[in-house]
């Protein structure tokens, strides 16, 4: 056979015009499996559904609370907006660590290591790239909300936080899920992780036990009720690479 | 292009080693056959040389760069296809070729050119979840070889292939070594590797027990000697008769030369042994 070359070029030349076409044709990839997976395709969607529903049921609600309790809930519009804007990492993240499962069910993981990307830049470019529509859809989620006192550089800050959980949530998954099923196990255990923003409300020592977790510093980014922002910010990324990096271990073990 | 020298390897927590000092080495433009039973150290030996598997001694490098330092530019040179065909089954098999292929550097071939000649450009715009496990076989050649990678590793190339694909597949292959590329093929199909390897190693309980080109082998195993073979005249349904004469004087044997003259002739062959009889021998699953 005469082989022929292909018309189109991609390492060749620039290499970080090559990178980013690669990462383009990786996004294209996997927003190709998501919506060829009916249980997939829907999970994008779902924090700005959820903020939507929130934008009228948080004052409808406010209002009978308000008339039967005398408690406003409106006044704690903030904190929906940071619950708000950790949805996308947490859906976003489930979204990524389907797909590494289904990547390692059918092998594809390990054969990415005999390529050029190599397994931990296929992985790193994967969450990555989740992680960014993740960022972007936090703030776009909380524009869609609505409510409270809109800050975009808190906002921007506790979407930073929300997109690292993008990749913890891929990489918990992947690290302790056998399949889909057990996965959605795994992410029913981890459900609890959304009340970890609650804990700014709480008193020391019981506000602590939410320390680990960067969703509590999401929170925090946004009120600044406990702790200055940018310390906030500082101790939920750190949080959130200790994480990552812990999980990326586990889930390496598990593949190899 | 392919060095391995006193490789040796064991497993975390393994008593023994998988590879005890291996040697061979595979030039530009030859196919070398890796054959072996299951758990020889084939496969092993294979992760090592992909850069997947650290932690040997002794030398195993490709196109002179230590399989321990693999990078992006060493996997770059190289086209893997597992025993296992693996892809993303949501996507096509254009697509999934395209993709894999969009990581390493040009010159590339033309996808569609080369899903046509593996009888898959009817299907190239259907999910592989849908393919059978033949036609994932091709696709599986076809992203190793779409970057034309100056080393091949190939496992089990032809496995639940038809003959025609199987040869389709043998073709490319010896197409890809005219071309210049070192082919590493591990199987366990000693027809396949008869056909197109240039030569075989035979692994056995991680060692080399034997290594040449397939001729050479059937030679060496085999015995010197020819059968021929003729039908009795006068049975109802024929009798087949055969009868063996040593190779070594065989144009002056006159009782070879009468048991030509005879009626009933049907053929003449060498006892050459295959490359069968040679795996089993070697793997100590027959004994002569």
């Amino acid at each position: 056979m005469e082989p022929r070359e292909a018309a189109d070029t991609t390492a060749r030349g620039n290499p970080r015009r090559g990178a980013a076409r690669n990462l383009g044709r990786l996004a294209a990839a996997d927003l190709r499996m998501l919506a060829r997976d009916p249980l997939l395709a829907f999970l994008p969607f779902i924090p700005f559904l959820a903020a939507l529903a929130l934008r009228f049921a948080v004052p409808l609600l406010s209002g009978v609370l308000e008339r039967t309790l005398g408690f406003r809930l409106l006044d704690w519009a903030d904190l929906f907006r940071a619950v708000i804007l950790l949805f996308p990492g947490m859906f976003y993240g489930m979204a990524s660590g389907f797909l590494l499962l289904d990547d390692r069910d059918d092998g594809v993981s390990a054969y990415w290591g005999v390529t050029p990307a190599g397994r931990p830049g296929y992985l790193g470019a994967r969450l990555g790239l989740f992680s960014a529509a993740a960022f972007l859809a936090g703030v776009l989620a909380a524009r869609v909300f609505g409510l409270g006192r809109p800050d975009l550089v808190r906002e921007l800050g506790a979407a930073a936080i929300g997109a690292a959980q993008a990749a913890f949530f891929g990489l918990f998954l992947a690290a302790f899920a056998s399949d889909k099923v057990e996965g959605l196990s795994v992410l029913k255990a981890l459900g609890g992780l959304d009340l970890a923003p609650l804990a700014v409300l709480a008193a020391l020592p019981l506000r602590a036990a939410a320390w680990p977790f960067p969703q509590y510093w999401a929170a925090e980014v946004l009120l600044g009720r406990n702790v200055r922002p940018g310390i906030a910010l500082a101790a939920g990324l750190v949080s959130s690479a200790l994480w990552i990096a812990a999980l990326y271990g586990k889930y390496r073990k598990r593949i190899e | 292009m392919i060095e391995v020298k006193d490789l040796r390897f064991a497993y975390p927590r393994s008593r023994t080693e998988a590879v005890r000092g291996v040697e061979f080495s595979v030039e530009a433009g030859e196919v070398f056959g890796f054959l072996g039973p299951s758990g020889a150290g084939k496969s092993t030996t294979q992760r090592i040389l992909l850069g997947s598997l650290r932690g040997y001694s002794g030398r195993a490098s490709v196109a002179g760069v230590e399989a321990c330092r693999a990078d992006g530019v060493y996997r770059a040179q190289v086209g893997a296809a597992f025993e296992f065909p693996c892809f993303y089954q949501k996507l096509t098999g254009l697509e999934n070729l395209e993709l894999f292929a969009s990581f390493y550097p040009e010159p590339r071939d033309d996808p569609g050119v080369l899903l046509e000649r593996l009888g898959l450009a009817e299907a190239a715009d259907r999910r592989v979840a849908e393919y059978s496990k033949g036609m994932k076989m091709r696709l599986n050649l076809a992203r190793a070889v779409i970057h034309r990678p100056r080393v091949l590793f190939l496992d089990e190339p032809t496995s639940g292939l038809d003959p025609a694909n199987a040869r389709t597949v043998r073709e490319i292959i010896r197409e890809r070594a005219a071309g210049g590329a070192a082919v590493f093929l591990t199987t366990h199909d000693m027809a396949a590797a008869d056909a197109a390897c240039d030569r075989v190693a035979f692994l056995v309980d991680g060692r080399i027990a034997a290594c040449d080109s397939p001729a050479a082998l059937k030679r060496r195993y085999g015995k010197r000697a020819v059968v021929v073979e003729r039908e009795e005249n006068g049975t109802e349904r024929g009798t087949l008769l055969s009868r063996e004469f040593p190779l070594d004087g065989l144009g002056d044997d006159e009782a070879f030369r009468a048991e030509l003259r005879k009626p009933g002739l049907l053929g003449v062959r060498t006892l050459d042994s295959s490359l069968d009889r040679i795996f089993l021998r070697l793997t100590g699953r027959e004994l002569e």
